[in-house]
């Protein structure tokens, strides 16, 4: 041993509690462990402690799982290690763990370990190394002979002539070895190159013949596996070897080998179904070794070719003589004499052998042909295509791999930030340089500076506030909900800030027209000190009203069939421009048609035509604001008639379109806004004149004609702009609009008749005064808010129809 | 911490931020007084924070622009009109910077906005002559009122009332629950032809009314009576800006900025001139508020400068 600084003792207590008191291994459990320890080893030392431990275990099972866990490859792998270094203990003490093993012809297969000890047995440095490894390989051949008769059965029969090709050179090899025996162990010499093979053959033979029959078989095989120059080392050692071979194989092989030739003879065919068997065991062998195994083929079929023909015959002689060689060998000098015996004796007996026996040696005679003959098929199949065999083949699955290569397509990506062309670039410099120059200009008189640092303000302390800021706001808790389920947009940098936000998302609902707000307290609503004038006034209006009141149902009646009957179409654009221009319009008209009942006559209706549709037009409207702001009619009413005297002064002189008024609404009679509700409303005719803007549309057409600019003047003070605004066109409209505003929604009335400019809050009602003839007569009158007497609907409420004012007009003037 | 004369006088610039490039045109406090959003005709959204000093984020409205700039009582949303394609006011939330909302109606620039202090209503006045009532939940008008003039407006600070300015002579009070009656009271002022009303508050105890205007005085209002209690003056605004004035949340003293970028204190109930504060500001201060809950305040004209006392009372 080559005696390592390790101490076996120390190994062995390592492993202690796995072995046994034989210092087997003891149980299944400790064979992995101790595979791997093997596998770890590389001193001699241990290495020797392992296959001695597993040469004292005995139990098969042990020793399978010690195969299946990877020993058995190990074991070779020690085995061509050990070999290459010609270290003849070691492999002494391999092959003994080998002989060991209950090794299968799978495992054979598995890799060259057959053909290393069938090797040693040829080429072992010493004697007892050959004879180990012949022992072994005999040992094997019975494996695999004895497995093959179920593995087998069913290969196919096409390869029977190679078989009987097969068979007929093993007869000749026997036959020569026969010779050989015969010449003894000189042949080695004589032989020239190109029988080296059979003498090889026949060399390997005389030390397998002599203990026993089974050697050539295995011999034979060894040819086709094994490198000649060993073989050729063979002659010489042979010798020595064959005496401990046959102590072991004996008992085993020398029957087979007996019956073998036997049954060759009576059953030709058989041998066939046994091809299978060795083509599979031929096949797996390692690469390296099948390449010898085609030299050796190439050379041997030739050699073979000659033999089988002119041998045919001569099997039959062969056998014989191998009997009598076997018999003979015994005598053979190297042989011990006391084996020999053992193996004749042997024979003998299992020839006489029950049927059974037979049958495994038909097998067995299958096995040798195609032992012989398969590896020659191969050659044969390589002769034919050439001298090479090339194969290609995948590599294994595992060492593939997978490898992605991507075109760059051009068109993938687009740097949009790159500046595409010279105008481009110019144009980004020379926005930058306005941007740097704006800030700069900016910043270039910007002194402001912090002058003290940055802490968190302190709270201040309140009192109270009055109310809980969003107390009652639903919708806090609605974007509140919304928030938590969106994602906030974060932007890292300026830059990535959208222009602008993201749409909202599309919501159905129905367009609703708005609630106006009035600019004028409801009449109910009136109050305080400022009010107070105006309730006198509104009394006053009321006071009036009493009387026609009666009258006033028929004519909202008729007003309202109108409506009702005319108004949609037509009011509909109106309405949706200016919702509250059209009650303007109708109480305007209503006014003027008042004014005007008096004076002017049916006739100018006709020349009018359009005007029809002008008031239908109104009252449709008329209707609408009602609708949407007081929602009964008797706030209609007061508001028209509150509204009418104005119109009715405005109007009633200058205007054809009065007359048409007149004509269309007979209610003019009824008009006078007498009606209780309306004697409040009555008061403010300011919400109409405040919305003096949309007043024109109706208005205006009828307004061009008279440009009654006179009391422009006396508006004076504040309403400058007003007046402005009201311009030459607007005339009658223009004071009341002026007054409205200037006394505030109460003072409007008493202005007129106060007549001081600056009298806002003037809140005197002229009605009591007499009527203004001027502007009964033009519907303007030069003193505007500053006359002191009545005008109808503008300082007081709108005459009633039968007021004296329409008859007694001209009684005043000034 | 208490505001006293001499707290004013010691207030001084602590934080100038030059994050917009054109002239802040507004901006408004969240009622905890923590943030700022302020808007500007760069078309730019910044958001500030009160308590750290910093502005936060910055966000777009370059296809709307941006004019008048409410937070609503979400915590993360405002309202605003937009001054580019039309006059709607837009409901925005800064959270994921998305519009939840429009509000189609006026036709010309939005010159006032109030939100109400308690609930989803607000109301704009516009150059259309019109001053509507919106609620926030529903893009419908819900109120509509037709002026003659340029309008103001604002909720006082229940939320009950809201007040109009009419023709920079009048100021008109709505009960918002009926507000289609017609006003409950309307105070009469005296016309003042070289200025207009830019501006309607009501103090924070909702006893007066501030009308700021784009000329050179102010008018204090008894809420109530509508008397003018006070009318301050001595400030520049010779190119008539529209000059923002504010109560101080304890409803005490009034301030304003002026075109040459100082500002002006006055104590609300005596008239007394209280303090001018200098804070360089590059332009005309149009925006001037100070922090509902701490003691800080803020000034803007295309910068903006947070302002903080030096003396501790």
């Amino acid at each position: 041993m080559a005696g390592g600084p390790v101490d076996p003792r120390e190994i062995l207590k390592g492993v202690e509690p796995l072995l046994g008191k034989d210092g087997e291994l003891r149980s299944l459990e400790g064979v992995p462990k101790v595979f791997s320890l093997m596998k770890a080893s590389t001193k001699m030392v241990s290495r020797c402690m392992y296959l001695s431990i597993l040469l004292q275990t005995k139990s098969h099972d042990i020793l399978n799982r010690f195969i299946r866990v990877g020993g058995y490859r190990m074991l070779n792998s020690w085995l061509t290690y050990s070999k290459g270094t010609n270290n003849t203990p070691l492999l002494q003490l391999i092959l003994l763990t080998l002989q060991k093993l209950p090794l299968k012809v799978d495992h054979l297969k598995q890799n060259n370990t057959a053909k290393l000890v069938k090797q040693l047995s040829k080429s072992g440095d010493t004697e007892e190394l050959r004879k180990l490894a012949s022992v072994l390989v005999e040992g094997w051949m019975a494996t695999i002979r004895s497995q093959s008769v179920s593995s087998n059965v069913n290969s196919p029969a096409e390869k029977k002539k190679k078989k009987e090709e097969g068979k007929v050179p093993v007869p000749g090899v026997k036959e020569k070895s026969g010779d050989e025996e015969k010449k003894k162990e000189k042949p080695k010499a004589h032989a020239p190159s190109h029988t080296k093979i059979r003498s090889i053959g026949l060399e390997m033979d005389p030390p397998s013949l002599a203990p026993a029959k089974k050697p050539p078989v295995a011999l034979q095989l060894g040819d086709k596996y094994n490198i000649k120059p060993p073989v050729l080392k063979r002659p010489s050692a042979g010798p020595s070897d064959a005496p401990p071979l046959e102590k072991k194989y004996k008992p085993l092989n020398m029957p087979s080998n007996s019956a073998k030739e036997i049954k060759v003879k009576i059953i030709p065919a058989q041998p066939m179904e046994c091809t299978g068997f060795l083509d599979a065991l031929n096949s797996a062998p390692v690469p390296g070794i099948k390449i010898k195994k085609k030299k050796a083929g190439a050379v041997s079929p030739a050699t073979k070719a000659v033999s089988p023909t002119s041998n045919k015959a001569s099997p039959f002689d062969s056998k014989p003589s191998v009997y009598s060689s076997s018999s003979a060998k015994p005598s053979s000098p190297e042989s011990s004499a006391s084996i020999p015996p053992g193996d004749e004796s042997q024979e003998p007996e299992q020839p006489g052998t029950p049927v059974p026996s037979e049958d495994t040696e038909l097998c067995d005679n299958g096995e040798k042909p195609n032992a012989l003959a398969e590896p020659r098929g191969e050659e044969e199949s390589l002769t034919k295509k050439g001298k090479k065999k090339k194969t290609v083949h995948w590599a294994e699955e595992e060492q593939l791999k997978h490898y992605f290569y991507f075109d760059l397509d051009e068109t993938e990506r687009v740097n949009v930030n790159k500046i595409k062309d010279f105008g481009e670039a110019a144009k980004r410099e020379l926005m930058m340089d306005r941007q740097m120059f704006e800030t700069a200009r900016r910043t270039s008189h910007d002194t402001m500076e912090e002058r003290v640092p940055w802490t968190p303000p302190r709270p201040l302390t309140l009192t109270g506030s009055l109310v809980i800021t969003g107390a009652n706001s639903t919708e806090k808790l609605t974007q509140r909900d919304r928030e938590m389920g969106i994602l906030q947009e974060i932007f890292l940098s300026k830059e990535s800030v959208p222009d602008s936000p993201h749409e909202p998302d599309p919501e159905p609902y129905e367009p609703m027209p708005p609630r106006l707000i009035p600019l004028d307290e409801d009449s109910s609503m009136q109050d305080d000190g400022y009010l107070e004038p105006m309730d006198t006034s509104s009394q006053q209006g009321s006071a009036l009203a009493p009387g026609e009141s009666s009258k006033l149902p028929p004519v909202l009646a008729n007003l309202m069939g109108n409506l009702s009957g005319n108004s949609r179409s037509p009011v509909a654009p109106n309405a949706a421009s200016s919702p509250v221009a059209p009650t303007v319009n109708v109480q305007e008209l209503l006014s003027s048609i008042m004014g005007a009942s008096g004076n002017q006559s049916t006739e100018d209706l006709i020349k009018q035509p359009n005007f029809s549709d002008k008031i239908k037009q109104l009252l449709g409207s008329l209707q609408q604001t009602q609708n949407q702001n007081q929602g009964g009619p008797p706030p209609v009413n007061p508001g028209l008639l509150g509204h009418g005297p104005g119109m009715n002064n405005m109007n009633n002189m200058n205007n054809m379109n009065n007359m048409n008024m007149h004509m269309q609404m007979p209610m003019n009679g009824g008009y006078p806004p007498n009606n209780p509700p309306g004697g409040p409303r009555f008061n403010h005719p300011p919400p109409p004149h405040n919305h003096g803007p949309p007043f024109n549309p109706g208005g205006g057409p009828r307004m061009m004609g008279p440009p009654p600019g006179q009391g422009r003047g006396d508006n004076g003070n504040y309403w400058g702009d007003e007046s402005m605004r009201g311009g030459p066109h607007r005339g009658g409209h223009f004071h009341r609009g002026g007054r409205g505003r200037g006394g505030g929604e109460p003072g409007f009335r008493g202005r007129g008749r106060g007549g001081p400019r600056g009298g806002h809050n003037n809140m005197n009602d002229m009605s009591k005064r007499p009527v203004c003839r001027h502007f009964m007569m033009k519907g303007s009158c030069r003193y505007e808010s500053n006359c002191a007497f009545y005008h109808p609907g503008v300082n007081g409420p709108p005459l009633p129809p039968n007021h004296p004012a329409h008859n007694h007009l001209p009684q005043h003037g000034h | 911490m208490k505001l006293t004369d001499n707290v004013l006088r010691s207030f001084r610039v602590a934080k100038v931020f030059r994050e917009n490039s054109d002239k802040i045109n507004c901006f408004d406090f969240s009622s905890n007084g923590e943030t700022i959003i302020s808007s500007s005709d760069d078309d730019s959204l910044v958001l500030y924070d009160c308590q750290e000093g910093k502005p936060k984020r910055t966000l777009y409205s370059k296809k709307y622009g941006v004019d008048l700039i409410r937070y609503t009582h979400a915590a993360n949303t405002v309202v605003y009109s937009s001054n580019k394609i039309d006059d709607t006011i837009r409901y925005l939330s800064l959270h994921d910077n998305k519009y939840i909302r429009y509000f189609p109606g006026h036709n010309k620039r939005v010159t006032s906005l109030s939100m109400s202090p308690v609930d989803d209503t607000f109301i704009s006045g516009s150059l259309d002559k019109t001053i509507r009532l919106w609620d926030l939940r529903s893009p419908n008008c819900q109120g509509l009122m037709h002026l003659q003039g340029k309008p103001v407006c604002s909720f006082d600070p229940e939320g009950l009332i809201f007040a109009a300015g009419i023709n920079s002579e009048m100021v008109k009070l709505y009960d918002l629950r009926s507000f289609d009656k017609g006003p409950f009271a309307t105070f009469k002022l005296q016309y003042d032809r070289t200025c207009e009303w830019t501006g309607l508050k009501f103090s924070n105890d909702g006893k007066l009314i501030l009308l700021s205007t784009n000329g050179g005085a102010l008018r204090v209002l008894d809420a109530f009576k509508g008397a003018v209690l006070h009318s301050f003056g001595g400030y520049n605004n010779n190119k008539c800006v529209s000059l923002e004035a504010s109560f101080t949340p304890d409803s005490q003293f009034v301030m304003i900025g002026s075109e040459d970028g100082k500002i002006h204190v006055w104590n609300a109930e005596s008239g007394m001139k209280v303090a001018l504060l200098d804070g360089k500001h590059t332009g005309p201060i149009a925006c001037l508020q100070f922090n509902p809950k701490f003691m800080t305040f803020a000034s803007a004209c295309s910068n903006m400068a947070f302002w903080l006392p030096t003396i501790d009372d």
